[in-house]
């Protein structure tokens, strides 16, 4: 009987009688006070301890100097290196023979790069970047030292673009190995680094990167702008602010090229583009950025210019069949079957005979299950992945063609798309060109051919009407002849390529230094 | 962001790909039913007086480095003239959208979807360019410039697939001239090489103004050459007198052809695709205008309308002609109303402006 009591008292504790009602929010309305800093220590510390609403991973240690000088140092764990803290600051300010003042004004602190702060905004800010601060009695100023040091992952391989030959290294979290990775690789004093802090509660920071007489430098304003006009309270990775900053948000054409490379940062940087760079994101925004810019990668330019040019054009098959193979199949099958041979034309009308679906269902079926296959092997865990390949090739693949659910020629052009989207390079146009398909068999299932063809039409209209940052997106097409047409999708050989392309609009046109 | 501008390729490519319409499809039939194997002096005599006609035309906006046809003839004319004048220019562009845009989704509605009827291929091309209408003048010309391989591709593609199987005989006497069939045919191929007045609309936009002029005329050469090759290549090909008797002759030269090693039957079905691109720019360049025109006219109405009114007229227009002759009647009135817009109206512009001293 008792025992019955104390587990329905448990089980009782937790359960709320109401729900909370929508409007039944408490705020919080205490002022944070920012302004300058007291002369007396306590209240000083006091102050802090309630802005911080005395949080667990704020360290305030109160000191005594040898001279009785009351002080303080304050940093929050896990973002300084305590024991420096202990060797070189705190050691050297209480065994002190002369006045603490003296010695900050003299600089003969061993951690010698101090911040002289004077209002508690400055406190906040520099003690959520990693300082250690320290305030005296009787003063009405503070000094932060630069003890950052955290946990950061190692510059490894990058998981989604793979290379054969070129560097290895890929950007990782940390912002500042990141600048470091790209200052390293230009040793030019016009290299400019310009910083910025965006989200308001996030308070996260940005770098924009751009060679001054390269770029284009409407392009830069333009970005600052753009970057400066975000109002948004947490930016978790880079990725947020290209959402923010293109120009057709509402597009599904990616117009921000995203890569994690720092060899492809440098070479588009000398190129006139502008890179943006956050931090806690080992993502590189590359801008403006031009539609023809998704099908080129670094690689092209370490491998010998043949095989790249081979190369590029087995991307653009890839892209070919992996938006038309099945709006072709479609329409080639449904519609305009008087344009298949005939010894093509039976096999495929047998089958079809078969099948107990109409061909448009059964090949968004297809489709869909190519979609899902995708978005599962994605999500799998490593030690299962290999059930995904067996339930997807071996069960939907063959089991369906033998139970005659679906036609073997339709798997093949389904595989074909799907093998093309492997080619793209991007990610990001890989799930504009899934899309995009969508749209193409609903033309191909309307009106065959011409259907494509005016989806086609629609697009490349749509494409037109794109601008990355002022530069049009399909720039390397519509604004010279034929040839440039051609020399931006081959790959020149490098002791050719002497001039920039010119759609970035860069300032400084060729890339050597003597102009014969 | 900054004022609207396109380049001078741009220019070029929308010249061309105004010019090269249905052209290529109905060209070589309706010069030869006039000219015979003279055909290819027809064409150039057509380019020559078309050439003229784009001078012309580039002296009256010479006066007028920034302003479209509207506001020139108001300028010459007066506000109330010059309303009439550029309505004159939207009939006409109408004209030529619903006419050409008939054609086009009758070819197609007989050589690749023969069960869909006409109207709901109407429905579908001209609501292409109505999407494209929407947008401004600087995505027009980069979507005429990155059709323009496909449409002088497919021009090229006539040329150089039929030139192997040309008869001489076909093509001889070359220099058969009968006065009176020859002027027929230079008027045909002259009215078919209307596409210069596009210049009257985007001469303002073109930043480099010094180059029009040269790049204008040679651009018109260009199309002339490939003409002249065209028309050659069919007579060679079919001989004057079955000419007469195809509708769609450059259509049937594919069906006859047989490439090696293409797989799929019916080339002439990938060759059409090819073409659309071409009838999809002149249509996409005339209903533009005619929206840009009237837009500028009528300042206080919504774009959309316009557009929407447009789309009506010449939906409504489009479905007039019942059968292939009536629309090839349509075709011939339309390039017979073009001459006013082309050549009458510069010339009158010109004279005016002459006597009240605004040309300076």
């Amino acid at each position: 009987m008792f025992r019955r009591r104390k587990l329905q008292k448990m089980l009782q504790q937790n359960k709320n009688r109401d729900d909370l009602p929508i409007g039944d929010i408490q705020f919080d309305t205490t002022p944070i006070y920012d302004g300058p800093l007291t002369s007396s220590l306590k209240k000083n510390v006091q102050i802090i301890k309630t802005a911080f609403g005395d949080s667990n991973d704020l360290h305030i240690r109160e000191l005594t100097s040898r001279k009785d000088e009351k002080m303080a140092i304050a940093y929050f764990e896990g973002f300084v290196d305590e024991t420096s803290i202990g060797n070189l600051l705190i050691n050297s300010l209480v065994n002190t023979e002369i006045s603490i003042n003296t010695l900050f004004e003299k600089n003969q602190l061993l951690p010698s790069n101090s911040l002289t702060i004077e209002t508690f905004k400055e406190i906040y800010r520099d003690l959520m970047n990693g300082f250690v601060l320290v305030l005296i009695d009787g003063y009405k100023n503070a000094y932060a030292f630069n003890f950052m040091k955290w946990e950061k992952r190692s510059i490894e391989d990058s998981q989604l673009e793979k290379n054969l030959r070129g560097p290895r290294d890929a950007f990782v979290e940390d912002l500042k190995t990141n600048c470091s990775l790209i200052r390293r690789r230009i040793k030019n004093v016009n290299l400019q680094i310009d910083g910025m802090t965006l989200g308001w509660r996030s308070s996260t920071q940005l770098c924009m990167i751009y060679v001054r007489d390269i770029v284009n430098l409407n392009i830069v304003i333009e970005a600052k702008r753009r970057l400066q006009a975000i109002d948004f309270d947490n930016i978790p990775d880079s990725t947020y602010i290209a959402h923010f900053i293109e120009d057709r948000p509402l597009s599904i054409f990616p117009q921000v090229l995203q890569t994690e490379k720092p060899d492809k940062v440098v070479s588009n940087l000398l190129e006139g583009k502008v890179v943006i760079l956050s931090d806690n994101s080992p993502t590189a925004l590359l801008l403006p950025t031009v539609y023809l810019d998704f099908f080129h990668l670094q690689d092209d330019f370490y491998d010998r210019y043949y095989i790249t040019t081979l190369g590029r054009f087995i991307r653009y098959l890839g892209a070919f069949l992996a938006t038309l193979a099945t709006p072709l199949y479609i329409a080639l099958t449904a519609v305009n079957l008087d344009m298949l041979p005939t010894k093509l034309a039976i096999p495929f009308s047998q089958i079809r005979y078969i099948i107990p679906f109409p061909l448009i269902v059964e090949v968004l079926l297809m489709e869909l299950t190519l979609e899902l296959l995708r978005e599962a092997g994605l999500r799998i865990p490593h030690p299962i992945g290999p059930s995904i390949s067996i339930v997807g090739g071996l069960v939907i693949g063959q089991t369906a063609i033998t139970a005659g659910l679906i036609s073997p020629f339709l798997t093949i052009v389904v595989a074909l798309s799907a093998i093309g989207y492997f080619s793209i390079p991007y990610e990001d146009m890989v799930a504009t060109y899934r899309a995009v398909k969508y749209f193409l068999i609903a033309g191909a299932a309307l009106f065959g051919l011409f259907g494509i063809g005016a989806v086609l039409t629609l697009f490349i209209i749509h494409l037109c009407s794109i601008t990355s940052f002022g530069i049009p997106y399909m720039a390397p097409f519509s604004e010279k002849g034929l040839l440039t047409y051609l020399k931006d999708m081959v790959r020149v050989p490098v002791f050719l390529s002497k001039k920039r392309h010119s759609y970035y609009r860069p300032q400084d046109q060729t890339k050597v230094k003597k102009n014969e | 962001m900054s004022k609207e501008q396109i380049n001078i390729f741009q220019l070029r490519a929308i010249i061309i790909t105004a010019t090269i319409g249905i052209g290529i499809i109905n060209l070589p039939r309706s010069i030869s039913m006039e000219a015979g194997t003279t055909s290819w002096l027809a064409v150039l005599l057509g380019t020559v007086f078309i050439l003229f006609a784009a001078l012309l035309i580039l002296k009256l906006l010479k006066y007028f480095p920034n302003h479209d046809i509207y506001e020139i003839s108001c300028m010459i004319t007066g506000v109330y003239f010059g309303k009439i004048i550029a309505l004159l220019y939207v009939a006409y562009f109408v004209l030529v959208v619903s006419s050409t845009s008939r054609f086009t989704t009758g070819t197609v509605n007989i050589w690749m979807l023969p069960l869909t009827p006409t109207k709901v291929l109407l429905v579908v091309f001209i609501g292409i360019v109505v999407f494209l209408s929407f947008h401004n003048i600087e995505v027009l010309a980069r979507f005429s410039s990155i059709l323009l391989p496909a449409v002088v591709g497919s021009l090229i593609l006539i040329i150089s697939s039929a030139l192997p199987f040309i008869k001489l005989y076909n093509i001889q006497p070359i220099f058969y001239i009968d006065p009176l069939h020859l002027a027929k045919g230079v008027q045909k191929s002259f009215l078919s090489l209307f596409g210069v007045e596009m210049l009257f609309i985007f001469y303002k936009y073109v930043a480099e103004k010094k180059q029009v002029k040269q790049n204008t005329l040679l651009s018109i050469s260009f199309i002339g050459i490939l003409y002249v090759a065209l028309t050659t290549v069919t007579i060679g090909y079919f001989g004057k007198e079955q000419l007469k008797l195809l509708v769609y002759p450059i259509v049937s030269l594919f069906k006859s052809i047989a490439i090696p090693y293409l797989i799929v039957e019916r080339a002439e079905l990938i060759f059409l695709l090819l073409w659309l691109s071409a009838a999809i720019t002149t249509v996409g360049i005339y209903f533009f205008s005619s929206c840009y025109l009237l837009t500028k006219i009528f300042p206080q109405l919504n774009k959309g309308l316009i557009i929407a009114f447009v789309f009506g007229v010449s939906f409504y227009i489009a479905q007039a002609p019942s059968n292939i002759d009536e629309n090839f009647k349509v075709l011939e009135f339309t390039g017979n109303v073009g001459l006013v817009p082309v050549l009458f109206i510069p010339i009158l512009l010109l004279i005016v402006g002459k006597l009240r001293g605004v040309l300076k």
